[in-house]
């Protein structure tokens, strides 16, 4: 049986390794959407930029941004709290841990009421 | 054949007389398929009798002749002189690990570690020889073949600066050979085996630095085997958190 805090930790990884995946695949979607297509005029829809129209247009489009999001965000954070290892911060690397798992938690819960707010329709989901 | 000279400088120590470690300068004359290994021969043969350090195979097997040349962990019986024409060439003891004499470094904690895992082929319940061996497919072998290729020479450990800042850290040898056992159609010991990889010092120290593949001169790939063995640790956990009594 895995040690507790390690189980603990196994699960972070996995989150972490997940969110990396799924971000590494939808981050460039989304600036190519919102960063290239739409400033040079290439982007099809009429009537609004990338980021409303994937918000109005499907709830996918809302969950599409909530994993790009949070995953990257998770990702990043968890990718600095290595390199604090690798920076030979370790003794500290606890409490540095806490802030960046902190800044994890608020950052998503950030990134959930502003799409809330922007799509509140997505709470009426049968 | 024709004679090059070499410039050897060799890191000398003796910790119970020396202060600090100092280099110290050999010219060696050498000829196009002579290695760092035979420079060194060379030096204790007809130089300097005192300089000390390990070796035995000289063929790249047995993994005891591991140093820096030229700032790279390498096997110094694969290191041709030729190589670094024109260069003085650096030999210094394997970094991360205490020296006990010139080149010669403590090899006690890799060898506990290495222990630790359990290397050999673990059996609920051995079964009579008259039964046969354990048999195996070439698909079931292909699957750990790489790890099982290890010599133990130790420049995974030198090259990896997560060892090199927690000591406890169980390294990429150790990892890559407990992995070789887990991926091992016929060994039933994973229950024994997880724990200590999946402790926090076990594969969750490591930050995916990449050297210990980069050095390993056996084409293992211990980096491989930590991820693999990462994925299996989070599976694990994740099952164990859905199925708590399931799960392991
Ligand atoms: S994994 Fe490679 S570098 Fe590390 S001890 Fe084994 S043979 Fe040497
Ligand atoms: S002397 Fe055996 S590996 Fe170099």
């Amino acid at each position: 049986m895995m040690p507790k805090v390690a189980r603990l930790h196994a699960i972070l990884w996995g989150v972490f390794s997940m969110g990396g995946f799924i971000a590494a695949f939808l981050l460039p979607v989304l600036i190519y959407l919102v960063g290239i297509a739409y400033p040079l005029g290439l982007w099809p829809m009429a009537g609004g930029d990338p980021t409303s129209a994937i918000l109005s247009h499907h709830h996918i489009g809302t969950l599409f941004l909530f994993v790009t999001v949070a995953g990257s965000l998770y990702h990043g954070i968890f990718r600095f709290q290595s390199t604090l290892t690798e920076l030979g911060l370790a003794p500290a690397k606890r409490a540095l841990e806490a802030i960046g798992y902190l800044i994890i938690i608020l950052g998503i819960l950030a990134v959930a009421y502003y799409l809330l707010l922007l799509n509140p329709s997505v709470l009426s989901l049968p | 054949m024709s004679q090059d000279i070499a410039t050897i400088r060799v890191t000398r120590y003796r910790p119970e007389k020396d202060g600090k470690p100092f280099f110290q300068d050999y010219k060696v004359p050498y000829r196009k398929d002579m290695v760092v290994l035979d420079a060194l021969n060379y030096i204790k043969a007809n130089l300097d009798g005192t300089l000390t350090y390990r070796w035995s195979c000289r063929m790249g097997v047995c993994g005891s002749c591991g140093a820096n040349v030229d700032g790279v962990p390498k096997l110094t019986c694969a290191s041709f002189l030729h190589e670094f024409k024109g260069r003085t060439i650096k030999v210094e003891p394997l970094t991360h690990f205490s020296v006990i004499k010139d080149l010669v470094v403590n090899m006690d904690d890799f060898m506990h570690k290495l222990v630790e895992i359990k290397p050999w082929i673990i059996k609920e319940k051995e079964s009579p020889p008259e039964e046969g061996e354990y048999r195996q497919s070439a698909e079931e072998l292909e699957r750990y073949a790489q790890f099982s290729s290890c010599i133990n020479c130790m420049l995974c450990y030198s090259a990896c600066p997560v060892y090199g800042l927690n000591e406890k850290f169980l390294g990429p040898a150790a990892i890559a050979l407990a992995y070789r056992y887990i991926e091992d159609s016929r060994d039933e010991g994973k229950d024994v085996r997880f724990p200590i990889v999946h402790e926090l010092e076990g594969v969750w120290e490591c930050t995916l630095v990449g050297e210990c593949s980069v050095v390993c001169p056996k084409g293992v790939d211990p980096m491989l085997a930590i991820q693999k063995t990462k994925i299996l640790g989070a599976t694990n956990a994740l099952k164990s958190l859905v199925m708590p009594r399931g799960g392991k």
